[in-house]
């Protein structure tokens, strides 16, 4: 039976799509849809919390369809559009995105993708329609889709690079903090000799997705990037790792010695950098050991996100701080099916009392008001709820309202402290 | 919008007749004196031919395709005794979306007050075969027709078109869509045909509302051009397709039909394949008189 869904959190799959690839520097879309598609994604993750840059928005090129091309074919409309956007917009890459009326309509977007290849320009496409899911679909198939094409308009050199690594499965915007986190993991790489290809954030562009074939190791950090980790396994024979994003001294410790051995380095290179990021934790650490104490760090806590980034923050604050997990709420899953292949439901178990999974912020509010936490991590959809409570909402998740984020990020070492100054100052907060 | 006329729907599969019965109901209907319009719901647009000599027609279509303001006149032309005849056109085979194209092209024709300019007695939509999807079935859903028939042959295709064609009615009947005026059979050579068509009939709570012979008549003048009405008017096919227009134009018998599911239609096909082997073979089953 239909059931109404109350502000769902997650917009459709070309919206994921765009907000991905505006993200790689020197990637321009071209968005074959009605006029609008891309700038919904726009206002609605600006009003989210993420803080745009490049070419996104109002600027976004677009064939801005009309019914005649629904009738008659929209397929020349957009070859049009892509010959002018090769003219006046100055890109790298061009990547043609499909919509949901082009789909149905079945208009051979990549012909004309085809077509401007041909003409030896870097134009790629990615098929996916809106209605083949929501925004982490749109991220896993068009990091995918790059990821198999840029070969064929990218002269690529096909030079392995032993300390390269691919980072996969952190997606931008969505994940509110996706700058920080990847330049966090970056810096942990880097720590232990390895380079990291992020693909977004400062360091990123079009140069990394070229260069990704080469790398030795794709690290897959949430299942909606283990499709690009496949396709570069296939075509290039890259091997991946999946993994959880690491938050803490022990669970980076153990990150960084299951990458090392799957690149079969001594674990022996990393002590240096370890010791060192042991001493700074400690340092940081030992200065809420008094208070611990004192306020009682070990709430009773619900967590509302996606499945990566809300297992990151259980195992943290379960680990550190003895916090008791009662609720886990899983936003991103968009078919029931994805519940049942859901590898990560048996790590979760252990986790956590209680697992819901819902997009539906009235189900996701109730749960939260009969439930018997003291604190919850979630959006600034959960705010009402953490109100009515008279609790603290910590935001972890998307869309948060009211706050600016560029670099902050509650992964790694440095995500760890930051994740205690917040958990701490919100207890605080309550406390007073 | 204030309907004027009768507004019929006919539908059946590809290559079945459609056409041709159409526009010989409505050359019928004009020669009794009838306002007229045939509206060609297929991107063929070879609906109207046999009415308008084979002429050149733009289509809806093709209008709203350049962009400019479109008069009637424009995508509109008096055929046989004066049936107006106007053709949706559509898309070329395999690009676009037909099924928006026909939405897009009735809702231009209400906007451009076709029915109330011309005051017809009687609308007859000719549309393209199988209900393919939502854009086939406008001419059956909103009160656009409040009435369909479908032509059929007795083969099991043709049914099974016609069928679906239940289901369509079945689901946009009880919100103000058209009901089921009944079978129009067409191209009937065995002798069995008609009580293949009798018997689906019966299942499916319709009836056949008139059986068109296969004819060398009708053969002949399509490819003069011409509608029977038109280049045989004296032949026995005229007065069946005179007929069978009398009894569209003044029957009210309309009825929501029970379309059989896909297993059932098949079984009942298998029974048709058995009984019509053993008639040809002489196999008599207890009794069957002969």
């Amino acid at each position: 039976m239909a059931s109404v869904i109350e502000k769902p959190r997650n917009g459709c799959a070309l919206h994921g799509a765009v907000q991905t690839i505006e993200e790689i520097r020197g990637v321009v879309p071209i968005v074959h849809s009605n006029a609008g598609c891309a700038v919904q994604n726009y206002l609605s993750k600006k009003a989210g919390g993420a803080y745009h840059g490049g070419i996104c928005g109002y600027s976004v090129p677009g064939t801005a369809v009309q019914e005649r091309h629904v009738i008659f074919g929209g397929a020349s409309r957009l070859r049009e559009q892509i010959k002018n956007t090769l003219k006046v917009v100055e890109g790298d890459l061009y990547i043609v995105l499909n919509s949901c009326e082009s789909s149905m309509v079945g208009d051979d977007v990549s012909a004309m993708a085809k077509e401007a290849q041909e003409q030896g320009e870097p134009v790629i496409d990615s098929l996916l329609a809106g209605f083949h899911g929501d925004v982490h679909a749109g991220y896993e198939a068009v990091m995918a889709d790059i990821m198999e094409k840029i070969p064929l308009v990218k002269k690529i050199e096909t030079k392995k690079e032993e300390r390269l690594v691919n980072i996969f499965g952190i997606l931008p915007q969505q994940d509110i903090y996706f700058r920080g986190d990847l330049a966090e993991i970056k810096r942990i790489l880097e720590g232990i000799g390895l380079k990291a290809n992020t693909f977004f954030g400062s360091s990123g562009g079009v140069k990394e997705c070229e260069q990704a074939g080469n790398a030795a190791l794709s690290l897959v950090f949430s299942r909606w990037g283990l499709k690009a980790a496949e396709a570069l396994n296939t075509s290039c024979g890259v091997p991946y790792l999946v993994t959880d994003i690491p938050t803490g001294l022990e669970e980076v410790s153990g990150f960084v010695n299951r990458v090392l051995e799957t690149l079969h380095i001594p674990e022996e290179a990393a002590r240096p950098f370890l010791e060192k990021e042991a001493e700074e934790f400690y340092y940081y650490f030992d200065r809420l050991e008094e208070e611990f104490y004192e306020l009682h760090y070990n709430r009773t806590l619900a967590l509302v996100g996606d499945e990566s980034n809300v297992v990151k923050l259980a195992k943290f604050l379960k680990h550190y701080f003895l916090a008791e997990i009662e609720t886990v709420i899983i936003t991103d899953f968009y078919r029931q099916e994805d519940l049942t292949e859901d590898k990560k439901a048996e790590e979760l178990k252990s986790l956590a009392e209680e697992i819901r999974f819902s997009k539906d912020r009235r189900e996701i509010r109730n749960l939260l008001l009969h439930s018997q936490a003291e604190l919850i991590l979630g959006s600034s959809l959960e705010m009402e709820a953490a109100k009515k409570k008279g609790i603290g909402n910590l935001e972890i998740s998307y869309p948060v309202y009211k706050r600016a984020i560029l670099q902050k990020t509650y992964t790694g070492i440095r995500g760890a402290v930051a994740l205690a100054e917040d958990y701490v100052t919100k207890i605080k907060e309550m406390d007073d | 919008m204030a309907k004027v006329g009768k507004h019929i729907a006919i539908y059946g599969k590809g290559g079945i007749g459609k056409s041709t019965t159409t526009s010989n109901i409505s050359a019928a209907l004009a020669e009794a004196g009838y306002r007229v319009i045939q509206i060609g719901c297929d991107p063929k647009s070879d609906s109207t031919n046999t009415l308008r000599g084979n002429t050149y027609l733009p289509t809806v279509l093709d209008s709203l395709r350049e962009g400019n303001k479109i008069h009637l006149e424009d995508i509109s032309v008096e055929g046989f005794k004066g049936v107006l005849c106007i053709e949706s056109g559509g898309p070329v085979p395999g690009v676009g979306c037909a099924g928006r194209g026909i939405n897009a092209a009735v809702s231009l024709l209400q906007e451009l007050n076709l029915f109330e300019e011309f005051k017809p007695d009687y609308v007859l939509y000719d549309v393209l075969g199988d209900v393919v999807c939502g854009g086939f079935a406008v001419p059956i859903r909103d009160g656009i027709t409040d009435r369909a028939y479908v032509v059929s042959s007795s083969d099991f295709m043709a049914i099974y078109a016609a069928n679906n064609l239940f289901k369509a009615i079945n689901k946009y009947a009880p919100s103000n869509g058209a009901k089921l005026g009944g079978i129009i059979g067409n191209g009937l050579s065995a002798g069995y045909s008609k009580a293949i068509i009798d018997d689906f009939a019966s299942k499916t709570g319709t009836k056949a509302v008139g059986y068109v012979p296969r004819s060398l008549v009708v053969s002949q003048s399509e490819l003069y051009g011409k509608t029977v009405i038109e280049a045989n008017p004296d032949s026995e096919h005229a007065d069946i397709y005179r007929k069978l227009a009398k009894y569209i134009a003044e029957s009210e018998d309309l009825v929501v039909p029970n379309p059989l599911g896909v297993a059932d239609l098949r079984d009942w096909a298998r029974e048709w394949g058995d009984k019509i082997y053993n008639l040809e073979t002489g196999v008599i089953g207890a009794g069957e008189a002969i």
